[in-house]
């Protein structure tokens, strides 16, 4: 409960704030302001690179030095440094049908963020993240701790650790997403976090956009993996470096529409890895909670994943999809026959998409974010925004369909599954800091005997999530 | 220069194609046929194997291909078995068909168990005992001789065994839905009450069917059962106890396993052991199943009383005058199996059935025995005890026959 009352007055708090920052600042994107309007509060690291690759850093929103609240507290010395602090708090309260465990509806954190984020000169950006995704505090870390030079916009260095680049809403900041989760292939099948360093760059007036980068492992998604009991005179399982690239495309910058409607993206991603020997293929998560395709199965070699994403931001309404397939080999890891001990395995694929659209009911645009006109005690309601996504994920192996299905960690043909899901919400941007989130996901899975709950036909999630962040 | 072991496995090889039967429609028969030494195959993953055999104290389970008979079944479960049998070296081995995908049946098997005949230097003893108790009419399991091979690696002379479990409760009883519990020896026990406290019997039975289930659902009629055995009255002994176990099957698997000289049964050396324990669905009977027969054919005058004193259920069965008369005639028709002859001879000293079966199986598993290179016994040994049993099947008849005529109920005394 004390967590509740603390949500609870950070909420008023923030409402307060709100009405009174509004009196002392400019908002950014505001006309006059001179700065590009905000993505969101939470700038991602891609947004930084969006940000800083098409053109100079924008000035400060005021010629002031010290001390300044540009939407969040900050410093600022002229052109030569910037520094923000980003804080995120997401609470929410889901209830789950059939409900297992008896819980009924609980309150729970879902996101604890702290950061700064600034520039040093025109050519240097710095972000720092700390905080944790889950209610269990011991999953804090650092999160992004990066440093990019900017050079040229479309010749960028980034180094440390930061989202290796894969897949359009993984690389969406949490404030930014449109759903309460984000979808099963992009929660699942997309790499997360890793150390390493990073080409990207954009050109050609922003139509093209480009990240390549090496990363010391797979990154953070899944989170914990399983490396195998080395056997004698054999070195331990090592988990390999990963290589990602990804490329967008806006043609319809290229055509004569108004700017709010040419921010169509194209692209495709792609990441070759090597996760250690062990059961550590990538797992099938249901938002119900519990997987339907659990890390059974031995894996050993390379871990590629191949990814196709378009976003499009029409005035108020927005649609985004992705198609995402993941494939993890199996070397070695048969059971043998006379001709062949220890054959190699097909592999272990996972494959889904979704679509998902949204619509401004109150009329603000789409693109940069969700910026309510008329916030909550300024005059207005804020912003409203109705989603909705259809999306599916399945796990089976790419190959011998002609072996019955198995639960055998060495099967060939591995017992498959999948998870179809569609989502219905409501998003309330009551002001520029504040939004607040409601869903309702039902999921059906192919077999439900090996999902969370055998004996439902389907999975029902309602959650309510409301964050604040600056 | 011919080595004696190339000369061996090229004589296996002989017998294996000799004994290779045609793949279609067969059945849970052929593969427990021990007419014939049948071929076994298994592969494991080498990483797996090698695990399998390092933790010798784990029943972890890997995933194998099995091929017998020119049928391969992928996807198995193996895991290591046996408690005295338990070696890393010559790994006795439980195949799980359903492990991996459920309700999957190999010929109708959920299990097959490929006992090692580690204990058991003549590779006899089992395959003999089971078979005495299936040709009297007593339920036990199947087995037959097989040769081994492991990653396409000869492992040694095996016993094929049916697993006591759904299937085998189906064949013996006509239903499997009861309650189904394996022995576990624990210390030296007699069937003595252990109380009312549930945990004292859930310690030596373990649930093999409908696990899930509460303590007092699993164990209370067993309880009852063991309480029963100890306090029941003498004059009320017999229907009280006929409640809750089958006094007539159990007689006469006590009275076989005295005659096979079963030193390691219900009533052996070291109390109460390798058993299974089978309650009918929604009854209070229970039924026993014996299991796991490499100490039995061990002294050719094993006493036929051995244990009665000890096993409170013994002691108060055979003085129950009509079970008393049941121990002894089951005595004698087993000492009649054991010297039953060719029905088409007419010399009454020719081999009885046992030394017949013993005699047969020898010539079968011989070249699989001398073949294995891993087996704990050298082939000397085999070929002693190989004699031992052999002998024992000469005499044991003739034993038997003539102590259990001294002790039936109104025989006249012999001295």
């Amino acid at each position: 409960m004390r967590a509740l009352y603390a949500v609870i007055g950070a909420f008023a708090a923030a409402l307060l704030g709100a009405a009174q920052a509004a009196a002392q600042t400019v908002p950014a994107g505001a006309p006059g302001s001179g700065a590009p309007a905000a993505p969101g509060p939470w700038l991602t690291i891609e947004s930084i690179a969006i940000s800083s690759a098409g053109a100079p850093p924008p000035p400060p929103a005021a010629a002031k030095n010290g001390f300044v609240w540009d939407n969040r507290p900050g410093l600022r010395y002229g052109d030569w440094f910037q520094l923000d602090v980003r804080a995120l708090v997401e609470g929410q309260v889901r209830s789950v049908d059939p409900d297992l465990a008896g819980e009924g509806s609980a309150f729970e954190w879902s996101r604890r963020r702290i950061g700064i984020q600034g520039s040093v000169t025109r050519y240097v950006q710095y972000e720092v993240d700390y905080g944790f995704d889950e209610t269990d505090e011991e999953t804090a870390d650092w999160r992004d701790v990066f440093v990019n030079v900017r050079p040229a916009a479309f010749a960028q260095v980034q180094g440390g650790k930061f989202k290796i680049p894969f897949g359009y809403e993984r690389l969406t900041g949490p404030r930014n997403l449109d759903f309460v989760y984000r979808s099963r292939v992009s929660d699942t099948l997309t790499p997360g976090r890793s150390i390493g360093v990073m080409f990207h760059g954009r050109a050609f007036k922003r139509l093209l956009r480009y990240e390549v980068g090496v990363f010391e492992d797979d990154g953070d998604r899944p989170p914990e993996l399983e490396p195998i009991e080395p056997l004698p005179d054999e070195e331990p399982a090592q988990e390999g470096r990963t290589w990602a690239a990804r490329a967008t495309v806006s043609p319809l910058r290229l055509t004569a529409l108004p700017g709010k409607y040419n921010s169509l993206e194209i692209g495709g991603a792609y990441t070759r890895g090597t996760v250690p020997e062990g059961r550590n293929h990538l797992q099938g998560d249901t938002v119900f909670g519990g997987e339907f395709f659990d890390r059974q199965y031995y894996t050993k070699g390379p871990r590629t994943r191949f990814g196709l994403e378009a976003s499009w931001a029409i005035g108020p309404a927005s649609v985004a999809a992705e198609y995402i397939v993941s494939r993890d080999a199996r070397e070695g890891q048969g059971v043998g026959s006379e001709a062949q001990l220890d054959p190699d395995l097909p592999e272990i694929e996972g494959r889904g998409w979704y679509i998902a659209g949204t619509w401004v009911v109150t009329g603000e645009n789409r693109d940069g974010g969700v910026n309510p006109k008329r916030p909550l005690l300024q005059g207005g309601f804020g912003a409203v925004e109705v989603t909705a996504r259809y999306e599916q994920l399945r796990f089976a192996s790419a190959g011998a369909p002609d072996e019955p299905p198995s639960r055998s960690p060495r099967a060939a043909n591995v017992a498959p599954n999948g998870d179809r899901a569609w989502t219905l919400g409501v998003n309330w941007y009551v002001n520029r800091w504040v939004k607040l989130r409601v869903n309702l996901i039902n999921e059906t899975l192919d077999d439900p005997e090996l999902g969370p709950a055998p004996d439902a036909s389907s999975l029902r999630t309602v959650v309510a999530q409301f964050g604040i962040g600056f | 220069m011919v080595s004696r072991r190339v000369l061996a496995r090229a004589m296996l090889a002989a017998v294996l194609c000799a004994g290779a039967a045609p793949a279609a429609a067969q059945t849970a028969d052929d593969l427990f046929n021990d007419q014939t030494l049948q071929r076994m195959d298994l592969w494991v993953n080498t990483r797996d194997w090698y695990l399998l055999r390092a933790y010798p104290e784990s029943n972890e389970r890997y995933p194998a291909n099995l091929k017998w008979n020119g049928q391969t079944v992928t996807n198995v479960a193996v895991r290591l078995g046996g408690m005295g049998s338990r070696s890393a070296v010559k790994p006795a081995l439980r195949v799980d068909f359903d492990r991996y995908a459920a309700g999957r049946t190999f010929l109708g098997l959920k299990a097959i168990s490929l006992r090692n005949s580690y204990q058991d230097p003549s590779g006899l003893r089992e395959l003999l005992t089971m078979k005495t108790y299936r040709t009297m009419g007593l339920p036990a399991p199947r087995m037959a001789p097989v040769a081994l091979y492991v990653n396409n690696t000869y492992y040694g002379y095996y016993i094929v065994t049916e697993e006591v479990d759904e299937p085998f409760l189906s064949r013996a009883y006509g239903e499997n839905t009861g309650h189904l519990f394996e022995y576990r020896w624990v210390t030296y026990y007699y069937f003595e009450y252990l109380g009312t406290a549930l945990d004292a019997y859930a310690a030596m039975y373990e649930p093999r069917t409908r696990g899930t289930e509460s303590l007092g659902s699993l164990y209370l009629p067993v309880e009852a059962m063991i309480r029963t055995f100890s306090q029941a009255s003498d004059a009320d002994f017999e229907p009280a106890v006929s409640q809750y176990l089958d006094l007539n099957a159990f007689m006469r698997l006590a009275a076989a396993q005295a005659a096979i000289a079963e030193a390691d049964g219900l009533l052996g050396n070291w109390g109460v052991n390798n058993h299974y324990l089978y309650r009918m669905n929604g009854r209070n009977l229970h039924e026993i199943v014996p299991w796991d027969a490499s100490s039995s054919i061990r002294a050719l005058d094993y006493p036929l009383h051995a244990g009665h004193d000890e096993n409170v259920l013994m002691r108060r069965a055979i003085a129950d005058p009509a079970l008393r008369l049941l121990y002894y005639d089951t005595l004698i028709e087993a000492a009649n199996l054991f010297d039953s002859v060719d029905a088409g001879t007419a010399d009454a000293s020719a081999p009885g059935w046992l030394e017949r079966e013993a005699s047969r199986l020898l010539g079968l598993i011989r070249p699989a025995m001398y073949a294995d290179q891993i087996k704990p016994y050298t082939n000397d040994e085999f070929e002693a005890g190989a004699a031992e049993v052999i002998a024992f099947a000469q005499i044991r008849g003739d034993f038997v026959r003539w102590e259990a005529r001294r002790f039936k109920p109104g025989a006249r005394p012999v001295y």
